[in-house]
């Protein structure tokens, strides 16, 4: 994956250096590892392999966010890989340095869950494995469905004073990985990418 | 990176590894035509642009603002407290 102000970085110095042709855009490898690393080393943290994650139904990459099991992720995350040719490492030699992924050290999504965290602690125990596997599963209509857990909050809970009520779409149309189950606020724009 | 065949490659390489060369079955957006449109929108910059075209693949995309919440669900659930539920496999090609 890459950071998008990289990503932005990336494409402008291409296009200003004059170079061409297609070229793989991806950040330096990183592991769950260095996530747990950068976020909380200190996380208690089980895993599972994919046969139980999908003998409990859990939706790959809905539900488990970033999940693919191997029979059906072959071309996604589970097996991306980029050949040494890949742009960043690229950019890298080149003098362009990615950011680090310690969203838990200086991002403000990191600060936001530090506050969260502690506020958390003070009112929760602790879950199990099961018990974190079920809240996982919660909040679609169908199995598959997951829970559409934006960090982007909606910020209205008023209409406007207008002479009619701004409409309240639920959403509908084919089945797809990603649905949303609630309704969407008119005026603020969703944007769903669930692929790249 | 979808642009590329799913041929179950472990790694891509520009100008190496085969693109997704099938034919879009849908009209209308369907996720099982990703790939192929993807190439499909390749060709067309290429046809307009030729040699000055710049064809990026990236991966996923994360920052701030990220509403999909793909990437941004760990960090906060890392931070939450409790037993956190991880995917096994390959642990070092998990979030690549």
């Amino acid at each position: 994956m890459i950071d998008a102000r990289d990503l932005g970085q990336f494409v402008l110095r291409t296009v200003t250096d004059g170079r061409s042709g297609p070229v793989n855009a991806v950040g330096p490898t990183q592991t769950m590892a260095d996530l747990i690393a950068a976020c909380n080393p200190d996380a208690d943290v089980v895993y599972a392999d994919h046969e139980w994650l999908l003998e409990r139904d859990v939706s790959p990459f809905v539900e488990l966010p970033l999940w693919l099991p191997p029979a059906i992720g072959v071309t996604l995350l589970a097996s991306w890989s980029v050949h040494d040719r890949g742009a960043c490492r690229d950019e890298t030699a080149r003098g362009h340095r990615c950011r680090h992924p310690d969203v838990g050290s200086r991002s403000r999504l990191g600060r936001r869950c530090r506050r969260r965290s502690r506020a958390s602690a003070r009112r929760r125990s602790s879950r199990s494995c099961d018990r974190e596997c079920y809240v996982a599963k919660t909040g679609g209509r169908r199995s598959a469905h997951g829970l559409a857990a934006s960090s982007c909050d909606a910020t209205r809970i008023r209409t406007s004073s207008r002479p009619y009520r701004a409409a309240s779409c639920v959403p509908m149309g084919m089945f797809a990985w990603f649905q949303y189950s609630g309704s969407e606020i008119a005026g603020w724009p969703v944007k769903l990418k669930i692929t790249v | 990176m979808s642009a590329y065949a799913n041929e179950g490659a472990r790694e891509f390489v520009e100008d190496v590894s085969p693109l997704d060369e099938r034919q879009p079955t849908h009209e209308e957006f369907n996720l099982e035509d990703y790939g192929p449109r993807k190439v499909q929108c390749e060709r067309v910059v290429e046809a307009a642009f030729g040699p000055r075209s710049v064809l990026v693949r990236p991966l996923l995309i994360v920052g701030p603002h990220d509403a999909t919440d793909r990437f941004t669900y760990w960090p906060r659930r890392l931070s939450e407290t409790g037993t956190v539920l991880l995917p096994d496999g390959p642990r070092a090609t998990s979030s690549r």
